[in-house]
């Protein structure tokens, strides 16, 4: 009940940044369209039914799908956590009888959920009237919410242990900057991993980012195995929510130590 | 004395590790590899009391290690020697138990949103500190009454003034009742009138509310206001602690003399007569009243010579430069 009140309050917040809030939204829009214009170009070219077992449409909901969720795991605790300290109040924050990380989270919580009543669902219902339903079941669909659930917890978690970063060097800028390059390059923004070489694709398989974006959307688009994608996300959350605790409280012993 | 006690405070020791770097490029660069770890001490010593409403406060220059006490007291640091209690908690082992009785304003920093009006951020913490509806809409009409800030508190926070900012910062952290509020130079830039209003609040706050205060400020005004007691630390060593009165009784019946004079005039060597500066065409001379009237001075100076005459008691500000000069 009382995270429920937060979370209205905190939305409330959100709401006060209306062009920021809209903008990147137009931008994503924009980069659907010049991906789908690409992909047309390439199956037009080169007569091919489907590559890769992805078809033209699948390809445009690919990208309308992967780029909705990318919008709805777009989490930034560790900019706000970096705000927080070095100009802010984060002294402050430690001093309200409230956890600090879960604090965090209720405060991203309380964004994402603005952002899929606001932006995320009215964009896929347009999307939809434009280019028809997407290649999914019910079941798959249903499963995709759940996966993106998981993938959102996933985030959170290495965010948060990002975030603990700047507890340990003075600014964690270019290190967010070098995580997010490298994130674009692995989470199927640009292209579905498979096109990837084989072998590239198989380490991924192992790595905690595909999990984030791309797999999700492959359930959603019934061209995955559920269970399977459950699977690695939950072993994945398993793994990292104790560690992202470790984390935060060896930043706790070192604020205590020698203060921020 | 039968009062409460609030925060004790025994043999408090704190130190940081940080490192010395020469300047230049080079020795950047060879800091990246080999840094010259050097401790630095912030706190030596520090033992007080501070009892129920009361307005304690702590003084001294920049870093002198007022912040790093108030963190202590708050729990945010750790001490490496010494013992401290504070509402009966120690603090850096409680800080989440001991921070639902506790307030604090950092004057420097805000604890609002800055694009909404401060009463969105007062509902915020009201959920985070589990108020009651009651209480918070009374503890609300209170403050808003107090402060004159009915209008102000439904205004973005980033439209308002610093002094009206400040008096949205004091409500949100009086709504859950503290027994204990931390205040780090809350007056810091703001206008005489907004000063007075802010100590006005905060008298009547410890008066009525039995709210203990604990007050860092570079404002003497502040302290001679608002504070019986109070503690200067300098360079982390507690170089004072006791009656505000006190202090200025030490340099009671000290007055500063500022003759202006052309040509030549003839300082009289008296008991009780101490010249501090000597200029061309003008010195400063201190008065020990209780050794020397100033009538026989000015006799005795007195001259065709003498422009211009100035008297002036000895100020709590013109105290503590002394005692930070080492000069008593």
């Amino acid at each position: 009940m009382v995270a429920f009140r937060i979370i209205k309050n905190l939305a409330k917040s959100r709401l006060a940044y209306k062009f920021e809030f809209f903008g990147n939204l137009i931008f994503s829009i924009l980069w659907i369209l010049l991906l789908v214009v690409i992909w047309q170009a390439v199956f037009l070219f080169s007569n091919l039914e489907s590559i890769e077992g992805f078809t033209f449409h699948d390809l445009i909901f690919y990208y309308i799908i992967i780029q909705l969720i990318r919008h709805g795991l777009d989490v930034d605790i560790s900019y706000r956590v970096e705000q927080l300290v070095r100009y802010g109040n984060f002294v402050s924050f430690l001093l309200k009888p409230i956890s600090f990380p879960i604090f965090c989270f209720l405060d991203d919580l309380s964004e994402k959920l603005v952002n899929i009543f606001l932006k995320i669902l009215p964009t896929f219902l347009v999307f939809v009237l434009i280019f028809g339903l997407p290649p999914s079941t019910l079941t798959s669909f249903l499963f995709g919410i759940i996966s993106v659930i998981f993938a959102y917890l996933l985030m959170v978690l290495i965010d948060f242990m990002l975030s603990t970063l700047i507890f340990f060097t003075k600014s964690s800028h270019g290190i967010f900057d070098v995580f997010q390059t490298g994130l674009h390059l692995i989470d199927g923004i640009l292209f579905p991993l498979i096109f990837f070489p084989e072998k590239v694709y198989s380490i991924l398989l192992y790595l905690p980012f595909p999990y984030l974006t791309f797999f999700p959307t492959l359930v959603f688009l019934n061209k995955a195995d559920f269970l399977n994608v459950l699977g690695f996300q939950v072993v994945w959350i398993l793994l990292f929510f104790p560690l992202s605790f470790f984390l935060w409280h060896l930043s706790l012993k070192r604020i205590e130590g020698a203060g921020v | 004395m039968d009062r409460e006690e609030v925060i004790s405070v025994k043999e408090i020791s704190k130190s940081f590790r940080t490192y010395k770097k020469e300047a230049g490029l080079l020795n950047t660069l060879k800091s990246i590899f080999r840094r010259n770890w050097i401790r630095k001490r912030v706190l030596h010593n520090i033992s007080f009391e501070v009892y129920k409403g009361e307005i304690f406060g702590i003084l001294g220059p920049n870093g002198a290690g007022k912040s790093t006490l108030i963190k202590i007291l708050s729990g945010i640091l750790y001490p490496d020697e010494g013992f401290a209690k504070v509402l009966g908690y120690i603090p850096w082992k409680d800080r989440k138990k001991l921070s639902k009785h506790v307030g604090i304003i950092f004057g420097q920093k805000s604890q609002l949103f800055w694009d909404l009006p401060a009463i969105d951020s007062f509902e915020l913490l009201k959920d985070i500190y589990g108020i009651p509806e009651k209480e918070y809409e009374r503890n609300l009409r209170v403050m808003v009454e107090l402060l004159d800030a009915k209008e102000i508190i439904r205004k973005p926070v980033r439209t308002l003034s610093l002094g009206e900012r400040m008096k949205c910062e004091l409500t949100a952290s009086l709504l859950h009742n503290p027994k204990l509020v931390f205040l780090d130079e809350p007056t810091i830039g703001l206008d005489i009138l907004a000063k007075e209003s802010i100590r006005k609040f905060i008298r009547k706050i410890a008066k009525r509310r039995k709210t203990t205060f604990i007050l860092t400020t570079h404002d003497m005004k502040d302290v001679e206001e608002l504070c019986e007691r109070c503690i200067i630390l300098d360079k982390g060593l507690q170089i004072f602690l006791g009656k505000v009165e006190d202090l200025k009784k030490y340099f009671w019946g000290r007055k500063v003399l500022t003759i202006k004079y052309e040509d030549k005039i003839n300082i009289p060597k008296i008991k009780g007569l101490k010249v501090l500066k000597a200029e061309k065409y003008k010195i400063r001379l201190e008065v020990d009243t209780k050794q020397v009237k100033i009538k026989s001075v000015l006799q005795k100076i007195f001259s065709p010579n003498v422009i211009d005459i100035e008297i002036q008691s000895l100020d709590l500000e013109e105290v503590l430069k002394r005692i930070y000069r080492k000069r008593w």
